[in-house]
């Protein structure tokens, strides 16, 4: 019975050898990174448009006279809602790198099954998005 | 007899978390799809808006007499084809990566097999890196082009 469930349990588990750590670790790596440089570009962005909001909103407002009345609670509006989506994806990414590190390095599985599934969720939103992003650009498009 | 069960270096992926990383590739080749349309709709609409300015340049650019304006108006919509196609070609390599990571890891589950595992995850290491790197890059050119305005005036 013992060796049965031995036998099952290498069917489906697969060991990770120094090659897997150091490939899962350089990932982990390269993902915080992502997200450090990802996160600059984030106040970068906020800062320009803090600094030069207004002005941006006066061109638009001249380029279509016609259009959107108020193009400065606009802008604001976009960019509350695309902070709020970076800071979630972040957060996963961030959280994921993370753990699959700590989980490498210290050898604790819960952590590492921890930065996978926030990877999984990374994957999960950020394709969510991209399909609408998809769709609505196809729609314009056609 | 259950030191044996224990995996040489600590860490295993079981029947579990296998399903959590054949779910995160599953999303990964959604994302990694969706990205390659764009990337091509961006390379199109390039190519697009370059022939419809050749066509309007060649009709007159719509009572622009001026052959300085017929110019710049070629040399603008060339420059836009041509930041266009980077985008959308940057954007398609970057989903290759991607495209790879989902491909090899989900063969890698379903064949138990550990070195494709590691290719797998090099793919999703490679385009961590390709956005990491150009991320900096459009940051750099972005503080460029600040420097550049505040300095002009």
């Amino acid at each position: 019975m013992d060796q049965h469930q031995n036998q099952q349990s290498s069917l489906f588990d697969m060991d990770l050898d120094n090659e897997a750590r150091y490939s899962f670790g350089e990932t982990a790596r390269w993902a915080k990174f992502l997200g450090i440089v990802a996160i600059v570009g984030l106040v970068l962005m906020i800062l320009f448009f803090l600094a030069f909001g207004n002005r941006i909103a006066y061109a638009l407002a001249n380029l279509f006279p016609g259009g959107i009345t108020d193009f400065g609670t606009t802008i604001i509006v976009v960019m509350f809602i695309l902070v709020a989506i970076c800071s979630v994806l972040l957060y996963f990414l961030f959280r994921a790198s993370n753990n699959i590190r700590t989980g490498i390095i210290t050898n604790n599985q819960e952590l590492f099954n921890d930065g996978l599934n926030a990877l999984k969720l990374y994957f999960m939103i950020y394709g969510i998005i991209s399909i609408l992003t998809t769709l609505s650009s196809l729609l314009n498009a056609f | 007899m259950e030191q044996e069960n224990q995996p040489l270096f600590g860490l295993s992926i079981d029947n579990q978390i296998a399903s959590t990383v054949s779910s995160s590739v599953q999303w990964a080749k959604v994302l990694a799809i969706c990205g390659m349309i764009l990337g091509s709709m961006f390379v199109l609409l390039g190519v697009l808006f370059q022939s419809l300015m050749a066509r309007s340049i060649s009709m007159g650019g719509g009572g622009l007499e001026s052959d300085t304006v017929n110019r710049n108006m070629a040399a603008g919509a060339s420059i836009g084809m041509a930041i266009y196609i980077i985008m959308g070609g940057l954007t398609i390599v970057g989903n290759i990566f991607l495209l790879n990571y989902a491909i090899k890891t989900n063969r890698a589950l379903k064949t138990n097999d550990g070195s494709l595992l590691n290719t797998g995850f090099s793919g999703l290491r490679n385009y961590f890196a390709f956005w990491a790197v150009l991320m900096i890059i459009c940051l750099l050119l972005f503080l460029l082009t600040i420097v550049t305005a505040i300095g002009s005036r």
